[in-house]
């Protein structure tokens, strides 16, 4: 490993520690090993979205719209032809992406920034619209119950536990995937765009296809993120493709950082963390999520993540002469940044 | 031969003509100019030229093909390529980066390889590199490559901003303005540039204010005023037209 | 076909129309002038209908007084709202500033099951006569809706036309920059922008309670209407809105009656992606 993957991946390793070592000593019983399930399924989706904020530095508000699709999509599949949850899990991302490739076509062509958030808001509402009212393929406002989970070797993943170390590696390969994705042609061409579009248009990138790509390939990570969700859960209803999921993941984003491959992941841990602990005040919960979502934006604009690895750099710094590479690419200052 | 002709190209913002019926016309390999005063449709005709906007009337040919109305990457594919006139980079990217996406119609590696670190995929992950290094080289800016884009020099972001446009191997350049906020030895580096890119086989249009440069460094000059060419031939026979003093020289002199 | 039933629908339809028209005047006001989303302006209309609730009912005030005061007091928490959620953010990304607002819309809606409950609330019209036009039953109530949502929209196109403080307004949208170099308070002008915006919602809400009941959950499912109707009418352009809001009231209406009531809500997505797909920029809108 090189010194830069070993500076990027530096928080992962001590943190992969911790997270395949906590549900054998601090989230013993299945409710709360549940909240571990849920934090990788949030984490995913989260990553997901910021690919879009993050990476395209645009904004979709239809994104829980293709959670909750890629969820019903496996699940049907599931329920009605008694598929394999392990294809749900291949189904649904495609699915999921040739939607959004359709949608996004229709959206991006013309529209950036607010508009597109707009826009994508209104294909979302629509999208549960039509979850809430087809019966017959839905299930109406009730759902679906009774989903399966995935077997491996004729053994159905039922606990928590296993379900956990199934969703946390798969996690670990979206962030490798997303990772490694940065630095290919695909990953610069939606980089530059995001950064300069008339110069990234200047030079011969076609905005408009790599960014319709871009998005659908979002959609299709976040469609896996609600097959997950549907074979663990076990439920789908049409809840899921609604706003408050979308609120989630903008939490879990934003509260994490954007742009940062880690900050999402932190962001869907303290999410569900914190909403946990607040779930004794009931109805004040809400209220008091209001608030504090207010103040991270407010104090930490970049995240909780991008902060936090600051004061670790200047507490590095302090203790150190010998400068490390810094972590992101913003940050890099002129000559550390030599690599073969 | 004409590597780009432009005819009757006319561009109409609600009734005024920003450009109107501008017969433009450059011989490969040379270095055309393209002047006239503030708001006289230099810089709407080059973005007619690149396709970032679309003529109401009039038609663009590139190597003898019909581009008008094409899409700006669709022409940078076919080695037409531009800058812009306030200075436009991946300003938080670090000057390896802004070449790196720049190779964007040149880099070979696929999706797969970027996955799997390849043999392959590093092998042209190196080739990238070196090419950096070279086009960084040609525009002087080689120590500068790990700085970030913002925190350069207002000479040091034209010249990455002419490798940026180089890394996608143009066959023409189009540089609106590149001279604006260089000091006269910065100037001078850039002409020695664009003779160089010249003699590599590079036409050339400039869209300049600069007169010394201009009259310097280009075999033709086109002169507009009211979106409409009032002139056009050698630097020589460009300084000594009546109407151009008029429209031009005289405006600034009386400024 | 019963022309009877299409009447009724049609007076159905102005009276929701009238509530869109008010709704999205406001939430265009505010993406033209400052370009930003403000994700509680349907809460804003909530807590107008909540308000008024308590003022006639728990207070004792009537309702035109109940009504003029939540007026008056959203305007001022309008202006609070620029303060404390949209300024802080406005040299940021423009996503800062939805997320902002979306924290505030979830502190309102969630501050507000708190104090109200969840179950709606009715208020008492001040004249409710039911009257006979043709085949058509026409509530005097109603009247009063279409009446003061239409003069409080005339009176909004007549303040950005007419006036000084429009002209202002219009050109800070148009051209921040440009706005301030010529020597326009723009704070001033955001200040005053969420305040009339904030004052429209609020109305909307005192409105709606004449026909309808008051509850915490009203705000959200406008708010997603309220956006369908921008979209259409043209992002930022406010005379837009009040034809497309007037349009989709009626012609949801009609739609809810004659095809299917159970997709009613789906009828004005469809429309507006429709649009979308043939004039991205909207019906209004300039490209």
């Amino acid at each position: 490993m090189s010194v830069r993957s070993t500076a990027r991946y530096g928080f992962g390793v001590p943190v992969l520690g911790v997270a395949l070592l906590v549900p054998l000593v601090l989230f013993t019983n299945s409710y709360n090993r549940g909240l571990l399930v849920l934090i990788v399924i949030y984490a995913i989706g989260g990553l997901s979205l910021d690919y879009i904020m993050g990476e395209m530095g645009q904004f979709s508000f239809g994104h829980a719209a293709f959670w909750g699709f890629g969820a019903y999509v496996s699940a049907k599949l599931a329920l009605d032809l008694g598929i394999s949850p392990w294809i749900g899990f291949l189904a649904a991302p495609v699915a999921a992406g040739l939607v959004g490739l359709l949608i996004g076509y229709i959206a991006l062509r013309r529209t950036r920034g607010l508009e597109l958030a707009i826009v994508t808001l209104g294909f979302g509402v629509l999208a549960w619209t039509v979850a809430l009212r087809w019966r017959s393929v839905t299930g109406g406002p009730s759902g679906l119950r009774q989903v399966p989970p995935p077997s491996l070797f004729g053994w159905e993943i039922r606990s928590e536990l296993a379900y956990y170390y199934l969703a946390l590696l798969l996690l670990l390969g979206v962030v490798f995937i997303l990772s490694r994705m940065r630095e290919s042609r695909f990953g610069r061409a939606v980089r530059s765009i995001h950064e300069n579009e008339d110069l990234a248009k200047s030079i011969g990138v076609s905005a408009t296809k790599y960014y319709v790509f871009a998005f659908s390939f979002a959609c299709a990570l976040v469609g896996f993120s609600g097959a997950l969700y549907a074979h663990h859960f076990r439920f789908v209803n049409p809840n899921l493709l609604g706003l408050q999921y979308m609120f989630i993941f903008l939490i879990v984003v934003l509260v994490g950082g954007t742009g940062t491959l880690w900050g999402p992941v932190l962001g869907a841990t303290i999410f569900v963390l914190v909403s946990e602990w607040l779930r004794a005040l009931q109805e004040y919960r809400f209220l008091i999520f209001g608030v504090v979502l207010l103040l991270v934006v407010l104090f930490m604009p970049r995240g909780v993540y991008p902060t936090l690895r600051k004061m670790s750099r200047r507490m590095r710094e302090r203790s150190e002469t010998a400068g490390e590479p810094a972590l992101r690419a913003e940050n890099r200052g002129p000559g550390g940044e030599q690599r073969g | 031969m004409a590597i780009l002709r432009t005819e009757g190209l006319t561009k109409l913002f609600g009734g005024l003509s920003a450009v109107n019926g501008l017969d433009l016309l450059v011989e490969e390999g040379e270095i055309m100019g393209l002047i006239g005063p503030n708001g006289s449709g230099k810089t709407t005709a080059l973005n007619l030229i690149t396709g970032f906007i679309k003529p109401t009337r009039g038609k663009v040919t590139y190597e003898g093909g019909d581009v008008t109305g094409a899409q700006p990457h669709d022409l940078a594919g076919l080695g037409l390529v531009r800058t812009f006139q306030i200075t436009t980079l991946f300003e938080n990217l670090t000057v390896r980066d802004n070449i790196l996406h720049g190779i964007h119609l040149h880099n070979p590696s696929s999706l797969m390889g970027a996955l799997t670190r390849s043999r392959k995929y590093r092998d042209q992950q190196t080739m990238m590199g070196e090419r950096v290094e070279e086009l960084l080289a040609m525009v002087g800016l080689e120590p500068r490559i790990g700085a970030m884009a913002r925190d350069l020099s207002a000479g040091e972001h034209r010249y990455l901003e002419i490798a940026i446009a180089l890394a996608a191997r143009p066959r023409m350049l189009l540089l609106d303005e590149p001279a604006t906020g260089l000091n006269p030895e910065e100037a001078g580096f850039l002409m020695n540039l664009i003779r160089t890119l010249r003699d590599d086989g590079v036409t050339v249009l400039l869209v300049e204010h600069n007169m010394r440069l201009i009259t310097n460094i280009c075999t033709r000059i086109t002169v507009l005023n009211f979106g409409a060419k009032i002139a056009e031939g050698t630097p020589e026979e460009i300084v000594d037209n009546e109407d151009v003093v008029t429209a031009y020289l005289g405006k600034r002199r009386g400024a | 076909m019963n022309w009877d039933i299409v009447g009724q629908q049609l007076w159905n339809g102005l009276l929701s129309g009238s509530i869109y028209v008010i709704f999205a005047s406001g939430l265009s006001l505010v993406f033209g002038v400052m370009r930003v989303i403000n994700m509680a302006h349907g809460e804003l209309t909530m807590l107008g209908a909540m308000l008024l609730y308590t003022f006639t009912k728990l207070v004792g005030l009537g309702y035109f007084v109940g009504g003029a005061l939540v007026v008056v007091v959203m305007g001022l928490t309008g202006f609070l709202v620029n303060r404390v959620t949209v300024r802080p953010f406005l040299g940021q990304s423009e996503l800062v500033v939805i997320l902002s607002t979306v924290a505030l819309s979830f502190m309102l809606l969630n501050g507000s099951l708190v104090v109200w409950g969840s179950s709606p609330k009715g208020v008492d019209a001040p004249f409710n006569e039911i009257v006979k036009v043709g085949g058509v039953f026409i509530t005097t109530a109603g009247l009063l809706l279409v009446g003061v949502c239409f003069a409080a929209v005339l009176g909004l196109y007549l303040m950005l036309t007419r006036t000084k403080l429009g002209k202002k307004t219009r050109a800070t949208g148009q051209n921040l920059l440009g706005a301030r170099l010529i020597g326009i308070n723009t704070t001033a002008i955001y200040d005053t922008t969420l305040l009339i915006a904030s004052g429209l919602a609020a109305l909307g809400g005192v409105m709606i309670v004449l026909v309808s009941s008051a509850s915490p959950n009203l705000g959200q499912p406008l708010l997603i209407t309220g956006f369908a109707v921008v979209i259409v009418a043209g992002m930022g352009n406010v005379a837009g809105a009040v034809a497309v809001g007037l349009f989709f009231g009626v012609t949801e209406a009609l739609f809810g009656q004659f095809i299917s009531t159970y997709y009613r809500q789906g009828y004005l997505y469809v429309v507006m992606i429709v649009v979308l797909l043939l004039r991205p920029q909207g019906l209004f809108g300039r490209k």
